[in-house]
This record gives structure tokens, sequence and C-alpha cells, in this order.
């Protein structure tokens, strides 16, 4: 399983980061970092509730 | 199998079908939205979509392959008309769709102005509306808002950065205090200031001229402002004429439990229609915010399906807005025992969010997210499983520069 970010459609609100914060984190500058962008497939549900939380869908997990 | 039928197309009614599915759901799922578009994702429809340039792509929450891998039968254009609870059927124009879990989610419709709608003004609540706005925008109007509240200083903001003069008449002395509280509220008014926008508060409007479309903005203190474009930003109504005289309990929105259960059988209600009552405080509350309609969608379709192991809906009431590169975030009820203003416009704080993060990620404080309280406050309200008496003890405030290009980044995101 992979997280897919696209930046272009990223804008920064954190939501991933609060429902996945050991995966997601928005740094003072900004930009969204993908902290673990290959995760275990134990991590899936709320994985897929963290991309669902995105407001811009910048967010998506690929097999 | 289970029929199961949401009304609403847009935000809230698709997250109910994607959760319908995603619980295993395999019965029919019939999707009713009133207007012809694919769902949409409305926040953009004032803040990117306006931007210059060529119009952006149109910000659909899936295409239509996605869609139809939902096994959905979508009814667009199809508003319904009426709902029958004793036969448990919702009534389209020429139709009748049987239920037997229904959610509703038609959201709410933009306020207008008393009297005639002339050409040239507009609400903003739809994509048909904000092609309209884009359109006078582009053709260089001179802009009126009417409403110094998100939408209004949203579009304010687009056609400040157009380069367009705008003029945001607003008939509170100061704009915001409902929605964000006193501490905030002039904080947001000076940006307008900041940015140049003639901010007139404590003045109505009068009337609105013209000779077949609006030429005039008249208040009543009897200033004339020339105007091509009037954009009315006076709020929104839970839209639910449908269910007049269903024996739904109505009451500015449905009214549901902390489920968002109706007290008619199977019937549910998310978004911005549904007034639920909220486990976290105890009041019914009807919020109108991108974040509770996404969650209370999901959780509607899960709770209508399975109402045996229903849970509570404790979300804590969540929003942004972008005025002038600026992102406003709020999290919390103002109407709690503090407000705390963790960012404030010139005063840059070299952040894209400077929300304090909690402290269990490192011993010092660091700008967070500040979802990260919301959704602290569901887990504990969520293990708790009771009714916590005053979780929400604090709203927090924070305008904030984008992070540079995120809105020409934003201006594509669908």
């Amino acid at each position: 399983m992979r997280i897919v970010l696209d930046e272009s459609k990223c804008s920064s609100l954190g939501m991933c980061e609060s429902v996945a914060p050991d995966f997601f984190e928005v740094g003072d500058d900004g930009a969204l970092a993908v902290l673990d962008s290959t995760p275990g497939d134990e991590h899936r549900a709320l994985l897929e509730e963290a991309c669902a939380a995105c407001p811009t869908g910048a967010l998506t997990l690929e097999d | 199998m289970d029929r199961f039928v949401v009304v609403g197309a847009s935000l809230a009614g698709l997250r109910a079908v994607e959760a319908a599915r995603k619980a295993g759901h395999t019965g029919p799922i019939t999707l009713v939205g009133a207007e012809e578009h694919l769902p949409y994702d409305r926040p953009p429809l004032s803040k990117a979509f306006l931007a210059g340039g060529p119009e952006p792509e149109v910000p659909h929450h899936k295409t239509a392959d996605e869609l139809a891998a939902l096994d959905v039968d979508l009814r667009l254009g199809a508003p319904a008309t009426g709902l029958d609870l004793e036969a448990r059927e919702v009534v389209l124009d020429g139709e009748r769709l049987p239920y037997d879990a229904l959610v509703i989610a038609t959201g709410a419709s933009a306020r207008h102005l008393p009297g005639e709608r002339l050409p040239g003004v507009h609400t903003l609540r739809t994509l048909d509306d904000a092609r309209a706005v884009r359109a006078g925008l582009d053709a260089g109007a001179r802009t009126v808002i009417v409403g110094a509240g998100f939408i209004g200083s949203e579009v304010a903001s687009a056609a400040h950065a157009r380069g367009l003069p705008v003029t945001v008449v607003e008939g509170a002395p100061v704009p915001l205090v409902r929605a964000v509280g006193e501490h905030a509220a002039p904080l947001c008014a000076a940006l307008h200031d900041r940015y140049g926008t003639d901010l007139r508060c404590g003045v109505g409007v009068a009337a609105l001229e013209g000779d077949g479309r609006v030429e005039t903005v008249v208040l009543t203190d009897g200033t004339r402002l020339p105007a091509d474009l009037v954009v009315v930003g006076i709020g929104a109504t839970p839209a639910t004429e449908w269910l007049e005289g269903s024996g739904l309990g109505l009451d500015d929105g449905v009214l549901c439990d902390a489920t968002l259960a109706t007290a008619a059988p199977g019937v549910y209600a998310a978004g911005d229609v549904a007034r639920w009552t909220s486990p976290v405080t105890g009041r019914p509350v009807r919020v109108e915010h991108w974040t509770s309609a996404a969650d209370q969608g999901a959780l509607a379709a899960r709770n209508a399906l399975a109402p045996d192991a229903a849970s509570q809906c404790t979300g804590v009431p969540y929003f942004w807005s972008d005025w002038y590169g600026h992102k406003l975030q709020m999290v919390g009820e103002h109407t709690c025992d503090e407000v705390e203003v963790v960012g404030e416009p010139g005063r840059s704080l070299g952040r894209a969010v400077p929300l304090r993060r909690p402290a269990r990620r490192g011993a010092h404080p660091r700008p967070a997210r500040p979802h990260h309280e919301a959704a602290a406050h569901d887990r504990d309200a969520a293990r708790a499983g009771t009714t916590r008496a005053r979780p929400c003890s604090a709203a927090r405030w924070s305008a904030s520069p984008c992070r540079q290009g995120a809105d020409q980044r934003a201006s594509r995101a669908g």
C-alpha cells in the first residue's frame, strides 16, 4: 500500500495529520510531509479515514 | 435486501453512500440530487474557483466512473418533493422511491434579500451561482457584497485579488460575532481594512436598483453604491420545504437525536440540514461546516443500516476560510468558557497553522492542526461512551498566511 500525495491539491489544513499523526505532518512552512509512504496493511482503515478527511482530495491510497 | 435511499447529493449524501458500501451494504442504493451536476465540493466555489484566468476544473468529488463503482442509482436533477413516512417512500416528481433506510442530506439554501431578483444579483451556494459570480468578476464588475460573513468575505478577497473595486456592506456593528465570537470577530474585520476593502458596518441595504440589471445598491443611510455585481451572503436556511407536512419533526432543520436518527423509523439526517442533539453539549445544534457534513453523512448511513449498533455524533465544530491569502481556522464553540486566539493577521508567525499541538508529541509546544483538539474530543467522548459536561472548554482561532503558492495550487484542487 502506498500513500499518494497530490501536492497541487494539498492546502495544508492538516486534517490527515489529525487522523493519523504517525503518518502525516504539516511542517512549519506549511508543507505536508508523508512520514511513511509505504505503510503496512494493518494501517489501512486508519489511512483510508485520513484520506477521506482531506477536504481537497489530495490524498489517495494505491495498492 | 434493504433498500437504502439518500436524498441530497452533496458531501454528506455522497459520504453516506460510500459509508454504506464500506459497511458491507450490498442492497440497492439510490442517491437523489436536486442539481444536474455530479456531486461537487462547495468550499472551493467561493475561493479558488473565483480566481482570475480560465475557469478552474469543477471540483467534483467523484468521476462518473468512480460513482459507478459504488453501484449507486443516481437521480440527478430530480429534487425530492415529499416524504411519505407511512408508506416509507420518498416522493420525486412523478415517482416514488421505497426505502428501508433513508438518510436526509438536502443541505441548506442561500438566503436571499426580499424583493425582485435583478440580474447581476447573486447568492453563492451552487456551482451555477459560482459560475455567474465568476462571469461578473471576469467582466471587471464593480462588486458590492451584502453580508461580511465567510462567503461574502471570500468573494471580496477574490475580487480584491483581481484588482477590482469591492465594497462589503454589513448590518451588524462588527461582522461574524455570532460565528466566531467577540474575540476573533474584530480580527476578521481588520483583514478587510488591511487589504483595502471598503467594509461598511452597521448599515443595511434599502434597495437594489437598476434598469434591467443591477446598477446601484442603496444603503439605509442613503449612500448609493454603483454596482455591476452584487453578491448576497447573508446565511443559509436548511432545505426542509419538501418535508413540510410529512410529519417529520422540523425546527430550523430536521430534528435528530445524538445518533442522527429522527423520530421516524429508518429515517436519519446528516449535514447542514440536520439539527441534532449533541452528546457533547446536550444542546440541539445545526452545523454548516464541511467536516460535520462529511462525518455525519457517513455516521448516519452506518446507523441507519445498523440501528442496533448506532453510535453517537460527537464531532467538535471546525471550519476554515481563506481571506486575502490568509487561512482562518477555528475549532470548538466560541460560546464556551475560553477563546484562545493563537494567530492573528498582521503578526505573521511564519507558520501555516499556528495552533498549538498537544504536548504529547514532544516537550515543546509546536504549531498544530486544530483538529487535534477535535479528534481528542472525539476519542475521549467515544472512550467515555457518555456525555462529557464541558469538553469544549476552549475555542481556538487562528489566521495565518497561506503557504506561498498554495493559492495557485489550490486553484487546481479538485
